[in-house]
């Protein structure tokens, strides 16, 4: 072929297809009322076809509603959230009706409709019971006394750990090094076992990046040394005494931590590396959703299917292997970890009355689903909490009874199939004790949202890490820095406190 | 006579390593792409496997799992036909306007060029929010039509810029002359002015498509359907559940929607280098 020829061919081709969508468009019917939902590609694929093709299309039938779900990666929602807020700003149609945002999306409490917010929430509450703090906290502006969202679930952040290492590394530490058996209990006991693991060439991997894993465990760190960004009234507190000394202690534990337990890939960890770094078999402890255990299982069943024998599977013993501590490790104030992900529905602001309507009641039934018994006799089965394989946990604590959850988890049919043991996850279910809002013990604000999102926090302990600021130093920094944003959204009328 | 030799064999040796050093360094993302592509996960996720050569037999499962669970082909489309109509509108536009700027307005033309070519340097994640609305204003949010409408304003601007560079090589004696010859301004360009631009084009044409297929937060934020997303964004959108990337798919995705593009670069390098590098050497 000719070089004439093949480019005569390319253009016809590219040609072609720049026509054919434009032929071949969708053809819909028409409807009375559209929902459109944008949510995440949810970690476990059947809560995807659960969503998509069980709940949203029988729900939309049973109330004469069209239901249109999309579906984008959690990094994309954000950006796509913006432009849809600008949309709105300017009184365009945003695109979807309904947003499921994994964090708290303070920011946008001005293109929201709060009251229908607020009409879900206590309806939920009128049938099913409380909202917890945590959900309260993250969705709740108390200065404008607005619901900015409607939480549904979230996401515990419980450490994992490789059972099988820490046991070998348990058995070599005795007297004031000695640490439990059965996995770590206090941020102590990953540093005494930490240091052995790395000797053993699994180090801790817990992320020192500008990354949101790393902010989830920097935060759940601190809250445990008594510290955070805020107090409850949103005043920066984090070097104001008595946290500074607290903040201090942090820093230099964290430093700590690095130099005996990690190593410098932390320092370039992104989203992907705990369950990367973890499932590799390289990490011996890492701090993250179920998803790690999980993928792990998955594996275990693909080994199974493949034809493997479990006791002799190199998958299914990872798996197996694969243990969660039963609560957040144990800090000088107290045992206190964070939520992984926050699930949080917004509606925006003036769309239609059947929109609304039809928004505000397919949240309250996407609650309601969360309890098996619920989803089978509405027609939706297994329901939320059992697509989600227990990922999504309810903030309307009472929308599957404690009993049900507990009932899946200690017979959970996910860890029977990988050959695991049936009960592994159900120490997940103290994360009500444990688990706080980004932002405790104030509220996840529009501030509070921003310091997460610009990694303040994270750049504070990792430039103490690293050896080039004195805590002192990253500490100030950090604060002058907490403090602008705060004035910032003060200013704006969304955030409170006056320091 | 000795010396002489030994010199050009250092020089020689010494281009040669670091021609293959840079070509080892363009090609590692494209052999580690390729690799992965083809690799058994069991084969990739063992961190004791030799990550740069394949431990267990070759897999097609990856591009199975592109072309049967994911939307692939469609994404490949829509890129194709944004492609071509961003390149379509771009020398509608920039071809007359390079040409108007660098015979038209003298020494304003020039000024004019380069006050386009900044209107180029304006981040797409700067002005996504306000086209955000006018795209919403237009009712194309949510199809390609929103991309067509609005990658141009990203290409005109430096398409015009290379473009008048070109046309001001290509001496005014030769349209001149055409002009004597009886053509009008229209028929000099074209049958003139135009054919000895071509390397010029070839280059806007490239760019352009390129940067189409490349661009990610406009094809991000105003196209949601999965069905009508270009393949910039449905790769990485539908193929990273959570926080669990499925490095095989994502790698097979990326492997076969560059292999056209280099394919094509092969065949109109020298065009597009050229289209880089020739101005002033018409004359």
């Amino acid at each position: 072929m000719t070089r004439r020829e093949f480019l005569r061919l390319a253009g016809a081709g590219l040609v072609a297809a720049s026509v054919g969508p434009f032929i071949f468009t969708e053809k819909t019917a028409a409807q009375p009322v559209t929902l459109r939902i944008l949510q995440w590609r949810h970690f476990v694929p059947p809560y995807d076809e659960w969503f998509d093709k069980v709940f949203a299309p029988r729900w939309g039938e049973k109330n004469n509603v069209r239901v249109v779900v999309e579906h984008v990666g959690l990094a994309e929602i954000p950006a796509i959230a913006a432009g849809e807020a600008a949309r709105v700003a300017g009184g365009a149609d945003p695109g979807h009706d309904l947003i499921q945002h994994l964090t708290p999306p303070a920011a946008l409490e001005r293109q929201v409709d709060t009251d229908a917010h607020r009409e879900v929430i206590e309806e939920l509450k009128r049938k099913v019971g409380p909202y917890i703090p945590l959900a309260e906290k993250s969705t709740f502006n108390p200065v404008t006394r607005r619901y900015f969202g409607v939480s549904d679930n979230f996401v515990p952040d419980p450490v994992h750990y490789r059972a099988d290492l820490w046991r070998q590394a348990a058995a070599r530490l005795t007297g004031e090094q000695r640490v439990p058996l059965l996995g770590p209990k206090t941020w102590d006991d990953i540093r005494k076992a930490g240091r052995e693991l790395k000797r053993m060439g699994h180090p801790v991997g817990l992320g020192l990046s500008q990354e949101i894993d790393t902010g989830m465990f920097l935060r759940a760190l601190m809250y445990s040394w008594g510290t955070s960004e805020q107090d409850e009234g949103s005043n920066v507190v984090l070097d104001v005494p008595p946290y500074r000394q607290r903040t201090l202690d942090a820093l230099r534990f964290v430093k700590a931590l690095y130099e005996e337990t990690m190593f410098p890939g932390v320092f370039a960890w992104t989203a992907a590396s705990n369950n990367e770094e973890f499932l590799a078999g390289r990490i011996s402890i890492a701090m993250n959703a179920i998803s790690i255990a999980r993928a792990a299982q998955a594996m275990a069943i693909e080994a199974i299917r493949r034809g493997e024998n479990p006791n002799q599977s190199k998958a299914v013993q990872f798996a197996r292997n694969t243990w969660i501590t039963e609560r957040a490790p144990q800090g000088p104030a107290g045992a206190r970890g964070l939520e992984h992900v926050m699930g949080v529905y917004t509606l925006w602001r003036n769309r239609p009355r059947a929109v609304r309507e039809a928004a505000k009641k397919f949240l309250i039934d996407l609650v309601l689903s969360f309890d098996p018994d619920v989803a089978a006799r509405e027609g939706w089965p297994p329901g939320k909490f059992q697509a989600s394989q227990a990922y999504d946990y309810p903030t309307f604590q009472n929308a599957i009874p404690k009993a049900k959850r507990l009932a899946y988890l200690r017979d959970d049919p996910v860890s029977k199939a990988a050959g695991d043991r049936k009960d592994k996850l159900a120490s997940i279910e103290t994360a009500y004790e444990w688990a706080h809002n980004v932002g405790w013990p104030g509220p996840s604000s529009a501030a509070i949202d921003e310091v997460f999102n610009t990694w303040i926090i994270n750049v504070m302990f990792a430039r103490v890490a690293q050896g080039i600021d004195t805590p002192e130093q990253a500490l100030d920094a950090a604060a002058a820095q907490i403090r602008r944003v705060f004035q910032k959204w003060r200013e704006q009328g969304l955030v409170g406190g006056r320091r | 006579m000795a010396r002489r030799r030994w010199r050009r064999l250092v020089r020689g040796g010494g281009r040669a390593a670091i021609l293959t050093v840079f070509s080892v360094f363009s090609a590692f993302p494209f052999a580690w792409m390729f690799i992965t592509a083809f690799k058994r996960n069991s084969d990739l996720y063992n961190p004791m496997n030799n990550p740069f050569w394949f431990n267990e037999p070759p897999t097609l499962e990856h591009v199975q799992y592109v072309f049967t669970k994911t939307m692939y082909a469609n994404w490949i489309t829509n890129t194709a036909a944004v492609g071509v109509a961003v390149v379509a509108v771009t020398l509608l536009l920039a071809l007359p306007a390079g040409y108007s700027l660098s015979r038209f307005l003298g020494a304003w033309g020039g000024r004019l060029g380069i006050s386009m070519f900044l209107v180029y340097l304006v981040p797409p994640t700067l002005l996504f929010i306000p086209l955000s609305r006018l795209v919403s204003e237009l009712h194309l949010h949510n199809t390609v039509w929103s991309l067509i409408l609005v990658y141009p304003t990203i290409t005109v601007p430096f398409a015009t810029w290379l473009l008048m560079g070109f046309f001001k090589s290509i001496p005014r004696e030769l349209e001149e002359q055409a002009l004597v010859d009886g053509y009008g301004r229209l028929g000099a360009f074209l049958r003139v002015t135009l054919p000895l631009a071509i390397p010029g084009i070839v280059a806007v044409v490239i760019f352009s498509f390129t940067i189409s297929a490349q661009e990610f937060v406009y094809a991000l934020t105003f196209v949601t359907n999965t069905a009508r997303k270009t393949v910039s964004v449905g790769v990485p959108a539908d193929m990273v559940r959570g926080d669990i990337f499925d490095w095989g798919p994502l790698m097979a995705s990326a492997f076969l929607a560059s292999v056209p593009v280099a394919i094509l670069y092969y065949f109109v390098l020298d065009k597009f280098v050229s289209g880089f590098t020739t101005a002033g050497a018409i004359r």
